[in-house]
């Protein structure tokens, strides 16, 4: 496929695939209320179950319906479909199969360990943000996005403002 | 007593949608580091492109399957207007250091990106901290905050179809315009 198309192709196979999620399940296409849902099963091997029922946010993923639920599949899905499309591809892998990718090397250097912390404190904000909106960048932002709900588009745009901002600080131009 | 698993035939619809979401988002490449930062320092369109293809044709067709009758009723999400603000700064400024958000994380750990790891270890981490400060969230900051389900035509007072076929026409001549970034 000529790779200049191959983008919007995609693209517009995502837009199909959530639409039909959502004419058929009548769900968005998310997977962050399964990170609540994980999180509280960690939390349940160290605590005891009753205390999810006195917290007003654990009892409704944890209480009120199944721990391992749609999302979670979803996420093992994730996982599955990549790894597939990974051993199809004929593309070289090197870009993405290094543990330091090269745009984070440029700024940063090779060092796993600053590659590591940078890797679990982004992801430690986005699962701290994608909470605070109830919602990530597929379920709220690409799923209500294509309903046209105002708050997914007020989403992406803080989205895009914010990570345009922090990169531009973080990294070094350039190159 | 805490109930582990959903019936398996829900299970079996999740693995299905993440296995083809997942393939498709890799062999569009948003799930690669490089591309993702190079978005965000605006040297490399192919994020905005996939999105926003996404958008258009699926606005188009979810829009198109409420008209035939397919779908009854359109559900908006029920975030208030500050939690989408704030909690999208948080996952910009994040989704800039890790380079991956939510569903690319796992994207990245099923296609063999070491890091996407930590950053998978990052989000459980980022959801169970909020867990834990969602009283003070709900109770204080977002005190009487209300959910927005409003939709872009409604505020701009158009009819659905006016808004779509301008959203659709603005949106194809920019991603035109973009094709070769």
């Amino acid at each position: 496929m000529n790779k200049n198309i191959k983008p919007y192709i995609v693209g517009s196979a995502i837009g199909l695939l959530i639409t039909a999620v959502i004419v058929i399940l009548n769900k968005n296409l998310g997977n962050s209320n399964a990170l609540v849902s994980f999180a509280g099963f960690i939390k349940s091997l160290f605590v005891s179950h009753e205390s999810f029922a006195i917290s007003p946010y654990y009892k409704t993923y944890m209480i009120d319906r199944p721990i391992f639920e749609m999302q979670f599949a979803t996420i093992i899905g994730l996982m599955l479909g990549a790894f597939v499309s990974t051993k199809i591809s004929k593309n070289k892998q090197d870009e993405f199969s290094t543990f330091v990718p090269s745009v984070w090397k440029n700024s940063f250097g090779d060092s796993k360990i600053k590659r590591t912390f940078g890797a679990l404190i982004g992801g430690g904000l986005v699962g701290f943000g994608a909470r605070i909106a109830d919602g990530c960048m597929s379920g709220l932002g690409l799923s209500s996005g294509m309903k046209l709900a105002t708050s997914a588009w007020l989403f992406m745009g803080a989205v895009f403002v914010a990570a345009i901002i922090t990169a531009h600080l973080v990294y070094k131009k350039g190159k | 007593m805490l109930n582990y698993f959903a019936d398996p035939s829900i299970l079996l619809k999740g693995l299905l949608i993440g296995s083809i979401f997942g393939f498709l988002l890799q062999q569009g490449k948003v799930s690669r580091f490089n591309v993702i930062i190079n978005q965000f320092l605006l040297k490399d369109f192919t994020m905005i492109k996939v999105m926003l293809s996404a958008l258009v044709v699926g606005t188009g067709a979810l829009y198109s399957a409420h008209a035939l009758g397919f779908i009854d009723i359109i559900f908006m999400p029920h975030s208030s207007t500050i939690a989408v603000l704030v909690g999208g700064l948080f996952l910009g400024a994040g989704l800039a250091i890790s380079g991956y958000c939510p569903g690319t994380t796992f994207v990245a750990v099923g296609q063999g990106s070491k890091d996407g790891i930590f950053a998978a270890i990052g989000l459980f981490a980022g959801a169970g901290l909020y867990a834990e400060l969602h009283n003070w969230f709900d109770l204080k900051l977002f005190k009487g905050a209300v959910a927005n389900i409003t939709t872009l035509p409604q505020l701009l007072g158009m009819s659905n179809w006016i808004f779509i076929t301008l959203f659709v026409l603005i949106s194809t001549t920019f991603l035109f315009l973009i094709r070769k970034k």
